[in-house]
């Protein structure tokens, strides 16, 4: 009776601090990060697939001072570099960088958009063809910048452009009609790049 | 060296990007200041100064394009005569030393809005400058200029100018502020 006894309170105990040991071990490898210490070795392959689609981006200067370029009354004027990353598909038909004026000068009383024949000439495209010649600026539509043709993609050479990211000059200018009040006046244009 | 060194390189690295972000989009403001201007244009290219009659004065007309833009709010401009170049040779009319004090190359305005004419007839000079036109704030001419302007000469026939050909001129200035 006083073995069994013994022998149940001793079971009894190797039981709990098994369950003790066990639940330690556990909670080390969970924490730790470390498998059970077990020879099985698995190889699991997993299939990576990317689709990259046709896709673009424009950063420009937040801002752009235009100064008459010359003497008295001559057309205002200014210079701005945008740049641009850019992927067209094989397939597609290609892509475009637009600016169109989506706030008119402000405060009333000095140039228009339309009145001072607000215009943008292009030059120096380092990926697709930039515009021609002087191009209107306008409130209600957009006027090309750069046409970008299929297959094309910036940075890393070979197929794509060599530098990243591409660049292309844009030179405003304006009017400088007397009839204009003196002041300081605003107009915003956006800039939007689509590619397929 | 270490100090200077240390504030070129944070120079170097405050100094904020003139580009924003790159996005499907991009905004730029387009901004210029309009400040006053002013241009004219003589469009006589010589005035020839004629007598109408015996010792009646010679008389001939100047005309003038203006372009004007004054300040908005306390601004102003003018446009003003001067003979910069005496008549020559010696020995006929004179604006700074003519034979008898009487003599005078004098002239009188007309000038088109926004611009106010010179009141009256006037006595050209070759050391100071006299009013042909002036202007108030926020005067603004036409785009192509302000044209139907001139200045009507009139110099004293004096018989004790020596028979010939004499030439002078005169320089028009126009300011705005």
């Amino acid at each position: 009776m006083e073995t069994n006894c013994f022998k149940g309170r001793n079971r009894n105990t190797h039981s709990v601090w098994g369950k003790i040991g066990l639940a330690a071990l556990a909670s080390f490898w969970a924490s730790n990060g470390v498998p059970p210490a077990q020879s099985d070795v698995a190889t699991v392959s997993q299939m990576l697939n990317a689709d990259l689609s046709a896709a673009g981006k424009v950063s420009v200067p937040a801002s752009l001072s235009l100064t008459p370029a010359g003497g008295v009354f001559s057309p205002y004027a200014g210079s701005m570099t945008l740049r641009y990353l850019v992927r067209t598909t094989p397939g597609g038909s290609g892509g475009n960088v637009t600016v169109q004026a989506t706030g008119d000068f402000n405060p009333a009383g000095g140039p228009t958009v339309s009145s001072a024949g607000l215009a943008v000439s292009c030059s120096g495209a380092t990926l697709g063809t930039p515009c021609a010649g002087q191009n209107p600026v306008g409130l209600a539509s957009s006027t090309n910048l750069v046409a970008i043709p299929p297959s094309a993609c910036t940075g890393g050479g070979g197929a794509c452009s060599e530098g990243s990211p591409n660049t292309v000059s844009l030179d405003f200018s304006m009017a400088n009609d007397p009839s204009y009040e003196t002041g300081s006046y605003t107009a915003v244009v956006t800039f939007t790049i689509s590619a397929l | 060296m270490k100090k200077i060194l240390g504030v070129v390189l944070l120079g170097l690295f405050g100094v904020p990007s003139l580009f924003a972000q790159f996005g499907p989009t991009g905004n730029t403001s387009l901004d210029l200041n309009v400040a006053s201007e002013a241009a004219i244009r003589v469009d006589t290219a010589a005035t020839t100064l004629t007598s109408a009659g015996t010792f009646n004065d010679f008389t001939g007309t100047t005309n003038f394009t203006y372009k004007i833009r004054t300040t908005k709010v306390g601004g102003s401009g003018s446009v003003t005569l001067q003979i910069s170049t005496d008549f020559s040779p010696v020995g006929g009319p004179s604006v700074a030393a003519p034979p008898d004090p009487a003599d005078t190359l004098a002239y009188t305005c007309g000038v088109a809005a926004p611009g106010t004419a010179c009141a009256g007839s006037l006595t050209a000079s070759t050391t100071a400058a006299t009013g042909v036109a002036t202007f108030v704030a926020n005067a603004r001419s036409l785009a192509a200029g302000t044209g139907g302007n001139s200045v009507a000469w009139s110099l004293t026939n004096d018989p004790q100018y020596e028979t010939g050909s004499y030439s002078a001129t005169a320089t028009f200035t126009i300011s705005a502020a």
